[in-house]
């Protein structure tokens, strides 16, 4: 089951991912091959009786304030800043 | 005989007793680094003039009565999917070309508070998404025992690294074999710990919900002590767990005798080559001649293991990755608008497979496929998790061959990535359900390590350690790659 051009380039957009017309046209052709073979969990899951809701268990911890010295270190990672604000373009546009 | 042929104990009775200097040691890694890794490609960073450092730092505390124990003056490598403040963290990815990271990856924290030597930071798959180490966006790592061949993947260079006794261990991650595959082709020992024993604070996010940090090593002895170092609860990784760290080295000779072995049938199957099929069988035997006892089993479920990763994993991709955005670090484009800003920085510098990665689970997770493959996956996982947990009532541990094959060559699986999954059918059912792993060499086909699979229940390394250790007795020195 093969994943067209279009779709490709539908979910590229979604996924922010510049794609060029050669790696769409491969992915089309490689996305189903791959979605033919993952395909087969299908044989089997409905053997499952009692679906649980989360995949692992929860564990709890204390919600306690722990300081964290390096929150500058961390803006500083930023392609382009300004005084210590991060420079990104603009979100909303006339 | 070289220093780089040492094991930790060994290198710390020489400390003790002045027979050499952790600056010697260190000396000497650096040279065999010099002389080889141009050809192989194991680092991607070498911290030449900080292991120096570190090591003239060492001599003098232990001059001043410092203990060689543990870790302590042991020269390691770290996978660069690991942050470290030292250098740069790439993940094997353009993206992260230059970054330099804020904070050690816990892991990392512990091992340099045991006294270990850091080398440097080794090749991998980008942000460890492959089975071959060809994925690096940066270069292919070779494999020691065949240049022409691959020496596995994620943990690449970790693996070869080792290997080829340019570092006396190595730390890896594994989210789907990523330790263990590396391991088993480059002949060496890999063991991936139970989901919640080490921390993955500062490891670079795969599949947050199968990825674990653990070590390649020599030796199992050797796996063992570096576990013991990084294991144990962390309040930075919520996923972490608070359970008793056990002396893994103190219990490695315990009697085997009365825990039992369970062979699943489906991991000898017909995906099997002949040559890996034959060691493996002298394999097993050993494990009987050893006390244990063999039973037969079935896991009809774990067949479908790789088929669930290849949606979850994808799944939990497009969303870390969605971290990429060139605006709080790493590489970043010049474009005015957002959205384009957003599609070029990530179009240019993520490669083929993570981007194959993302767009497989932007679809599997979009709306109409959801009920399809991720809620079926998930379901999938359960099967699996209840399939093992009903096996360990029957069996101590699991033994199958870590890969179906021995290492393939160079570029003969990058243009087929389902043909490149399956090098993981028999490593990723452990991840699906969260158990301790180790591979541990078991023999040589055609010149190429064949590694064996040991694989135990939650929480219980000790087990698979204590059996991978007497195997390894049982099997004879091993020699790896001149």
């Amino acid at each position: 089951m093969a994943v067209s051009n279009q779709e490709i380039e539908h979910l590229a957009e979604l996924a922010r991912l510049n794609l060029t017309a050669d790696e769409v046209s491969r992915l089309s052709h490689e996305l189903g091959e791959i979605l033919k073979y993952v395909d087969k969990i299908k044989e089997v899951a409905d053997q499952l009786k009692n679906p649980s809701k989360t995949a692992a268990d929860n564990h709890w911890r204390a919600d306690e304030v722990k300081p964290f010295t390096k929150a500058r270190e961390l803006i500083n990672r930023a392609p382009r800043l300004k005084k210590n604000l991060l420079v990104v373009p603009p979100v909303f546009e006339d | 005989m070289s220093l780089t042929e040492l094991s930790i104990q060994e290198l710390q009775a020489g400390y003790q007793k002045r027979d050499f200097t952790v600056s010697e040691v260190v000396a000497e890694y650096l040279k065999q680094i010099d002389s080889h890794d141009k050809e192989l490609g194991a680092y991607l960073s070498v911290w030449r003039d900080e292991a120096a450092a570190a090591a003239r730092e060492l001599d003098k505390k232990i001059i001043g009565g410092l203990e060689p124990t543990g870790l302590v003056g042991v020269p390691m490598a770290v996978k660069d999917v690991l942050t470290t403040e030292q250098g740069v963290t790439t993940a094997g990815s353009k993206m992260l070309a230059h970054y330099r990271a804020p904070y050690n990856a816990t892991a990392v924290d512990k091992l340099i508070q045991a006294g270990v030597i850091v080398l440097g930071k080794t090749n991998c798959d980008e942000f460890a998404m492959g089975s071959s180490g060809e994925n690096s966006a940066f270069f292919p790592t070779k494999n020691p025992w065949n240049k022409t061949k691959v020496p596995g993947g994620s943990s690449s260079g970790s693996a070869v690294a080792v290997a080829a006794r340019l570092c006396r261990a190595a730390l890896g991650t594994d989210t789907g074999g990523s330790i263990r595959q590396p391991a088993s082709f480059s002949g060496v020992v890999g063991l991936k710990p139970t989901y919640g024993r080490v921390s993955r604070y500062g490891l670079i996010a795969m599949t947050s919900s199968l990825d674990q940090v653990g070590p390649l090593s020599a030796t199992v002895a050797e796996a063992a002590t570096v576990l013991k170092a990084i294991a144990g609860l962390d309040f930075k990784d919520a996923t972490s767990r608070n359970k008793t760290v056990p002396d893994y080295n103190d219990k490695l000779n315990h009697s085997l005798k009365g825990l039992t072995v369970g062979l699943p049938q489906e991991f000898f199957g017909k995906g099997l080559s002949r040559g890996s099929k034959q060691v493996l069988e002298k394999a097993t035997q050993t494990l009987g001649e050893l006390g244990l006892k063999i039973k037969h089993v079935n896991l009809p479920k774990s067949v479908y293991g790789l088929a669930a990763y290849y949606i979850i994993a994808p799944s939990e991709i497009s969303a870390n990755m969605a971290r990429f955005d060139g605006l709080r670090f790493g590489e970043s484009t010049e474009d005015r608008k957002l959205f384009n800003h957003y599609l070029n920085t990530r179009g240019r510098w993520l490669g083929k497979e993570v981007k194959r990665r993302i767009i497989l689970g932007t679809y599997v997770l979009s709306a109409g496929y959801y009920d399809a493959y991720y809620r079926q996956a998930v379901k999938v996982r359960q099967l699996i998790n209840q399939e093992f947990s009903n096996i360990f009532k029957e069996v101590d541990i699991l033994a199958c061959p870590t890969t179906p094959t021995v290492a393939f060559s160079l570029g003969e699986k990058t243009a087929d990535p389902m043909a490149m999954y399956l090098a993981d059918v028999n490593t990723v059912p452990v991840n699906i359900a969260g158990l301790p792993a180790i591979s541990v060499p078991a023999g040589l086909y055609d010149g190429l390590p064949v590694g064996l699979q040991l694989i135990g229940a939650p929480w219980e390394e000790v087990k698979i350690l204590q059996v991978a250790h007497q195997f390894e007795r049982a099997r004879g020195p091993w020699h790896l790659p001149a």
